[in-house]
Parts: C-alpha cells; sequence; structure tokens
C-alpha cells in the first residue's frame, strides 16, 4: 500500500518526498525521508524513548537515509532530544506551542533549537561511533550518552559531529578515535560545518546545553572564535594551548552556540 | 506539515472545510510566506468504506469473511477503529492511487508523511484475499539474499 501510494504521488511529480517510519532495508525504495516520530508512543518517557530511537536510527544512517529527526511534544524533554539529533539528523519538531494558561516555552530552548537548525549535519552516510553509549542487550534498552557521527571523507571514517553528556564511563574526559582526548563539564554537541573532521573543520560548531567548559584537540589555532545569538559578538572566553583549544561558558549560557573559525 | 486531522475523516484526503473553512486560503498563505506544504496521510486505514466507493471485498476480512477494524495499538481503547484496505484488491490499490494522485494535484504537496503502517493487522486476525499479492507479485522485490542480509543487520 505505501509503494501504491509512492508510485502515484513520484508519477505525478516525481520531485515530491515520501516521509515514513521504517528503518528496514527494503523499504528504502518507497521511502525518501526516515522519521523518527510518534513519541506518543514512549509511555511518557520521550528523552529516553528518543535515545533508544537514535541508536536504532544509525542503521539508517549507514544506508545514506536522509533522516528527520523529529521530537516528543514535551519541550521539557526537548534538550536531550536536541543533543542526540545532533548525530543523527535534521532537527524537525512536532513540539505545540503553548495555550491559554500555559508557561511560556523557556528561552534557552529556542537557543538550542536555532543552534541545531542551523548547523545540523546535511550529509546523509555516517556510522556511529558509540563512545560510552549503550546499544543495548536482550535484558536492557539502548541509552545514548556520548556518541558521534563518522563520515566517509576521503577514504577514512572522520568524526564531524559528537554529542558530550557528563554521564557514564569517562563522564568528563574522553579519548575520541580520530581525535584524540577530549575534556568537558556540562552536556555539548560539537557539529563541523564542513566536510572535515572536528579537528580540522575550517568551520566548527559547539553548542553548550549547560553552559562549562570544553577542550578539544584542533589541528591550529582559530582566527576568530565567535558566540551566536540573534547576532555574533567574539567570544572572549576561550584560549588556545596547543594543540588544544577552551572554550568556556557560564551556566545557562543565554547562546544559540560557539562558532570555531580558522 | 498538516498533521492528522486536515481531512473529513483520516484517509479521505478531502479537506475538512467546515472544521477549516479557510483552508485553500491559508495554504496560498502558508505557500506566500515561502513555506513548503507537506500533509500527513494514512496509509492503509478507511473509515467509511461506503462512501469511499469500497466493497467489503476490498477490506481485510477475518477467517469468516467479516472485515476486521483496527487502531494504532490494536487495543480496546477509545481510539477509533479502522477498516483496513486489502492491497490484495485491484479496487482497493485504485482507490489508493486516485486518492493521492487527487491530494498531489488539488493541495500540492512537497512531502506526504504517511503514518500507521505499524496499525496494520497481524495474520492471526485478518489476511489479504488474493495471497499472491505481497509474493511472487511483491509489490518491493524481496529476494531470500536480501532478506537474509537484512536479518543479520544490527546497530553497528
Amino acid at each position: 500500500m505505501l509503494k501504491t501510494i509512492a508510485d502515484a504521488v513520484r508519477e505525478d511529480d516525481p520531485g515530491v518526498t515520501i516521509q515514513y517510519y521504517s528503518i528496514h532495508p527494503l523499504m528504502a525504495p518507497v521511502e525518501d525521508l526516515t522519521t523518527l516520530d510518534d513519541l506518543g508512543d514512549a509511555g511518557g518517557q520521550e528523552s529516553a524513548g528518543y535515545g533508544e530511537w537514535s541508536i536504532w536510527a544509525a542503521l539508517a544512517g549507514a544506508q545514506g537515509r536522509a533522516i528527520n529527526a523529529s521530537s516528543g511534544y514535551d519541550w521539557r524533554e526537548d534538550n536531550e532530544v536536541l543533543l542526540d539529533t545532533a548525530v543523527i539528523g535534521a532537527p524537525g519538531s512536532i513540539l505545540p506551542l503553548p495555550t491559554g494558561g500555559e508557561a511560556p516555552v523557556p528561552g534557552l530552548d529556542f537557543h538550542h533549537r536555532r543552534a541545531l537548525v542551523e548547523w545540523y549535519r546535511h550529509s546523509k552516510l555516517w556510522k556511529p561511533l558509540w563512545l560510552n553509549s549503550d546499544k543495548g542487550a536482550i535484558g536492557h534498552e539502548p541509552r545514548p550518552r556520548c556518541f558521534g557521527r563518522l563520515e566517509p571523507i576521503r577514504g577514512e571514517d572522520c568524526v564531524t559531529a559528537l554529542v558530550l553528556r557528563p554521564e557514564g564511563i569517562g563522564a568528563n574526559a574522553m579519548d575520541v578515535p580520530g581525535l584524540g582526548k577530549i575534556r568537558w563539564q556540562g552536556r555539548w554537541a560539537i557539529i563541523a560545518q564542513d566536510d572535515e573532521t572536528l579537528a580540522a573543520s575550517h568551520c566548527l560548531a559547539c553548542i553548550p546545553f549547560d553552559g562549562g567548559s570544553l577542550r578539544l584537540p584542533r589541528n591550529s589555532a582559530p582566527t576568530r572564535v565567535i558566540a551566536v545569538e540573534k547576532t555574533e559578538q567574539p567570544l572572549t572566553t576561550w584560549s588556545w594551548h596547543e594543540p588544544t583549544l577552551e572554550v568556556r561558558c557560564p551556566p545557562s549560557p543565554e547562546i544559540d552556540g560557539i562558532l570555531v573559525v580558522n | 506539515m498538516l498533521d492528522e486531522g486536515w481531512e473529513t475523516q483520516d484517509s479521505r484526503g478531502i479537506p475538512n472545510l467546515p472544521h477549516y473553512p479557510s483552508f485553500m486560503n491559508d495554504l496560498a498563505y502558508i505557500r506566500k510566506k515561502g513555506l513548503e506544504l507537506r500533509f500527513w496521510q494514512v496509509c492503509g486505514w478507511v473509515d467509511d468504506p461506503e462512501a469511499s466507493g469500497l466493497q467489503s471485498e476490498d477490506l481485510l476480512r477475518g477467517v469468516d469473511g467479516v472485515p476486521r477494524r483496527v487502531n494504532r495499538t490494536m487495543g480496546t481503547h477509545a481510539d477509533p477503529h479502522r477498516y483496513v484496505l486489502d492491497p490484495s484488491s485491484p479496487h482497493a490499490r485504485e482507490y489508493l492511487r486516485q486518492r493521492a494522485l487527487r491530494i498531489m494535484r488539488e493541495l500540492k504537496p512537497r512531502l506526504l508523511k504517511l503514518d500507521f503502517g505499524y496499525g496494520l493487522p497481524g495474520p492471526d486476525v485478518a489476511v489479504r484475499h488474493d495471497p499472491r499479492c505481497g509474493a511472487s507479485a511483491s509489490p518491493i522485490p524481496c529476494s531470500r539474499p536480501l532478506r537474509m542480509r537484512c536479518a543479520r543487520t544490527t546497530p553497528g
């Protein structure tokens, strides 16, 4: 039935996009866009459910499938959703707008949403670098903690996006294969804005979800470090000690993120 | 994205004008803002077969020949229960095809979000009338080696 519908709409408009939920390889000819939706089925545990689906989404990434990372319905859980989104795909949204009498959405959540919309990876082919995440087993569900996105660049798997959470083994410091020693406080999403590894990217987006600090190896000193909100301002709280860049943010930073430019 | 609720009934593909009287004007406004339109669409259910020109033979039926109704959780809670199209019925397939073409031509979406494929009954509840559909006449080629490869696929 899916194929019948897809064939009909493509007959009318070959450029139309078919969005569906399946990560199964046999669905690839039918489905243009794979989506993580609907977290109404997550039993009220949206960030945990989204985390599990993010682990499974790696199967779609390995097939080169475009992923609409979507969201849940609960703004309070959206930060965790966005963190996983930084690795797996484009940030879709099914979040509600507050209606009469409901609390407004916290401003910080808009920062993170804006950041992901602006800086998500547009590539489709990737595979996961699990780091200290748990792929699950027969007795327990999968759970992402720190994990990354590996993309083929000049014949090698390169880390192009990374999510850091202060939890699990290596909660604040970790050797990331192909990158080196990273240290952090708070939750961070790091996304290359070009087809280079995080260490070599000419424009690197660092999104602080809590504030804190981030130290990561880079191939060279940055020429500019910019705090991005509605406007771009030079960030003053950074330092370079070859080969390590350190950026620092106050708690609950009122910025979308930091751009490291080389 | 116009999600579930834009139709007179899920699966009809007809805008609910009594509920959204300025529907077409709203679409024009959205397009004028430079946005693309995307529409939700259920893939296999049908609320009112007769109103859609469908007969019992076009629906998935149980062993007693009576069409079965399901909802997204296959449960008994308050979600409405819908009939399910039988993909082995040429009439049902043509209904799907014509519905999709009508949506494309009248509403011109850039994306269709298909839903509730997981809300189709298993063979313990209802089966297609013609078992050849989905086997030798499978709409999606599925060789045994490919099936085996899929079965072995696990997160990396």
